[in-house]
């Protein structure tokens, strides 16, 4: 039998997308079903971009590194997966992308201190490479990264999302804490998948699963209740972009919700 | 007679949760140079949540670490209450105490069983490892996935919990649920004791002896825990935990974006064998029994004893969290309220707890708005880094001294020493001074 050869990598991250692959309830199997070829956390066997079919990296670009290696690992990777809200969106190190500077940032965590490597504004890996396919979350859904790993088996594709967190939570029958409660919940402008896990909790979402694409949200009238509660646009910007922060359609989107109000 | 030094380059130190290398370079049997590289590219936490809502910035610091997220949660959650003076209840403490354990859990047993064991048994992964022996691997999984478990019931998932908020919990779990978890608890004994039995007949491991002082957290309840408000040096000197940079003092290296921990100018070990070294007495059942019966694994100054604690700890922890369920649904109260945090006045807020790979120390400075205006977060394997580089180079020279000259032989021993101490490195680059 042929086994798909698979690669996983990281690059500046919590490694938080690596251990849920490392952990889903099916690894063994597929484990006898693809080669893992490269598998940093679980094996000293594990070789920097050996030639794949499909490759699952995680993390930002935030270093020179990081970029030197996924250059290396696009090379060679037939299919390249962004896995995880730092790959997707540039994850968390993202927050201040575009209000504060690099330097700034660095200087306040480790002062005027020479350190050897060169630091980068952390990144999504698709403003340097191409990325076939989007896996977000932080952490990704089990059964997403199943769906995805069966899918390249059977020669097939996986299907992207474009509907809002909202659906899934309306589906799962929990009351509307933003409606209800005010509580600055992401539900109504975040990508699905995650069946509303946080909400079902009781917990407002906080978007890790990135925007939704296309702006579809806005065809969601929740997305107009921020508003409608009080919430400020700064305090709703500064929680869309935990997640958020490279995703080119979010002042769109604010504009939409806030009508284009500041 | 020209020298040559011979330089010993990992690039990649496998097995570890983050990206590290080492570089070590001898002359003869002189080790020049020894460094751990941590490659992990910097996140700026404490610069990122500057200036931003303080529960967002509570969702977002346990995302420094996967493996600790439960950790990184509640040392940031504490900080935050302690900052904003919210005193949780009884049942909103012992829950997180549950969480934290569920980490632990997991924690020591994905690092055991499938990045440890392989060195111990001679394999290169958990993969090939569970071809000869899949009871192993399957007894992993089950603790595995029990530590796991626990924390997606009180956290919402296993990797990073949202349910767990400044002033207690979204959604409580139920008496059913509870009782559920005891009844899988009580029934993992045996797993929870194969990864000493695994450990103590393949012993076969480098030296690295060496004199050094341990820093652990004291427990609150004179018992054996990860939570409490003084920490305890080896050297017999105890600490507020407020207090702790009087003590710890950081120092940036230019080899690393982690930066470097000394207590009172000199390098300390932090750990599950540190904890073991100073509250052992606090352990009482069947892991403290095993702890005395092993007694001799457990040496203080040789750091691959580490992983035999971690051993005895896994035990130790399974029966707690059987202890705290109990004590739980005697007195369950299925419908308490969370305490919403109402921030009226600027303060300044330390917690500092045992994570699995030993103390973590958190400080959050919030204005009366509820907006973060400083945070300086010391990580575990932060402060342990310099007591790491200091066994690699003692063990490197013993290496020497036998003979053993083969940079690739020699890199593969200490590679096991590196993973003895279980590095969280993606971790350990988020260090900071509190700044205006």
């Amino acid at each position: 039998m042929c086994k798909p050869k698979v690669g996983v990598y990281a690059l500046t991250s919590c490694y938080g997308c690596q251990l849920k692959l490392a952990t889903v309830s099916k690894i063994l199997e597929i484990s006898e079903a693809v080669s893992f070829e490269s598998f940093y956390m679980l094996s000293s066997a594990s070789t920097m971009a050996p030639d794949v079919e499909v490759a699952f990296v995680e993390g930002s670009v935030s270093t020179e590194k990081d970029l030197e290696e996924l250059h290396e690992i696009r090379k060679h990777s037939k299919i390249l997966v962004a896995l995880g809200a730092c790959s997707v969106n540039g994850g968390v190190q993202s927050w201040a992308e575009g209000d504060k500077k690099v330097s700034d940032l660095h200087a306040t965590v480790y002062g005027t201190s020479k350190i050897d490597a060169a630091p980068l504004q952390a990144t999504p890996i698709s403003k340097h490479v191409k990325v076939d396919y989007y896996l977000p979350g932080c952490p990704p859904e089990e059964d997403e990264i199943l769906y995805f790993i069966s899918a390249f088996l059977f020669g097939t594709f996986p299907e992207p999302k474009d509907f809002p967190v909202c659906s899934e939570c309306r589906m799962a029958g929990n009351p509307c804490i933003l409606i209800e409660r005010g509580e600055p919940c992401l539900g109504p402008v975040t990508t699905a998948g995650c069946k509303a896990r946080c909400i079902s909790h009781d917990v407002p979402c906080i978007g890790c699963r990135g925007p939704v694409p296309h702006n579809t949200s806005w065809f969601d009238s929740l997305a107009s209740v921020f508003k409608a509660k009080g919430m400020s646009r700064e305090s709703v910007r500064a929680r869309m972009r935990i997640f958020g922060a490279h995703e080119p359609n979010l002042e769109g989107h604010l504009d939409k919700i806030y009508g284009g109000t500041k | 007679m020209s020298k040559v030094s011979y330089p010993i380059s990992v690039d990649h130190i496998a097995r570890i949760e983050g990206k590290a290398g080492i570089e070590i370079s001898f002359t003869g049997t002189k080790v020049d140079v020894v460094h751990v590289n941590v490659f992990e590219g910097p996140r700026y936490f404490e610069a990122i949540t500057v200036g931003k809502p303080l529960e967002d910035a509570v969702a977002v610091y346990p995302r420094i670490c996967s493996f600790c997220s439960a950790a990184h949660k509640v040392t940031a959650v504490q900080a935050a209450e302690a900052a904003i003076g919210l005193q949780p209840t009884e049942q909103t403490r012992k829950l997180r105490e549950l969480l934290y354990i569920g980490d632990y859990i997991e924690s020591h047993a994905l690092h055991l069983f499938l990045l440890a064991l392989p060195d111990f048994l001679g394999y290169h992964d958990a993969f090939t490892l569970g071809k000869d022996h899949p009871s192993i691997i399957e007894s992993g999984m089950i603790l595995k996935d029990i530590g796991a478990d626990i924390q997606t019931l009180l956290g919402s998932r296993y990797i990073h919990q949202e349910n767990v908020l400044i002033g207690g919990y979204g959604k409580l779990p139920s008496k059913e649920q509870l009782e559920s978890i005891l009844k899988r608890l009580k029934g993992i004994h045996n797993q929870a004791e194969e990864a000493l039995e695994h450990l103590v007949s393949f012993r076969n491991w480098p030296e690295a002896d060496g004199d050094r002082v341990h820093l652990a957290l004291q427990p609150f309840d004179a018992t054996y825990s990860m939570l409490g408000n003084q920490v305890s040096a080896s050297d017999g000197e105890t600490f507020k935990v407020d207090a702790y940079k009087v003590r710890i003092t950081e120092q940036v290296v230019s080899h690393s974006f982690a930066k470097h921990s000394m207590y009172k100018g000199k390098p300390f070990m932090t750990c599950a064998l540190s904890r073991l070294t100073l509250f052992r007495s606090g352990m009482d059942g069947r892991a403290r029994e095993l702890a005395e019966m092993y007694e001799s694994h457990l040496d203080p100054n040789n750091p691959m004893s580490n992983n035999f604690a971690q051993a005895i700890e896994l035990i130790y922890f399974v029966h707690r969290a059987e202890n705290i369920v109990e004590q739980l649904l005697a007195d369950f109260k299925p419908y308490e309220k969370r305490i919403r945090p109402k921030i009226a006045q600027a303060g300044t807020g330390v917690s500092i707890s045992e994570a699995p790979r030993g103390l973590l120390a958190y400080t959050i400075r919030v204005d009366k708005n509820g907006v973060v205006k400083a945070a300086d977060i010391i990580t575990p394997t932060a402060m342990f880094l310099p007591m790491l580089e200091d066994d690699l180079r003692r063990t490197t020279e013993a290496f020497l001294q036998q003979g053993v000259k083969d940079p690739k032989v020699l890199a593969e021993k200490i590679q096991t020493i590196v993973r003895a101490y279980d590095p969280c490195v993606s971790c350990s680059v988020h260090l900071a001074e509190v700044k205006d």
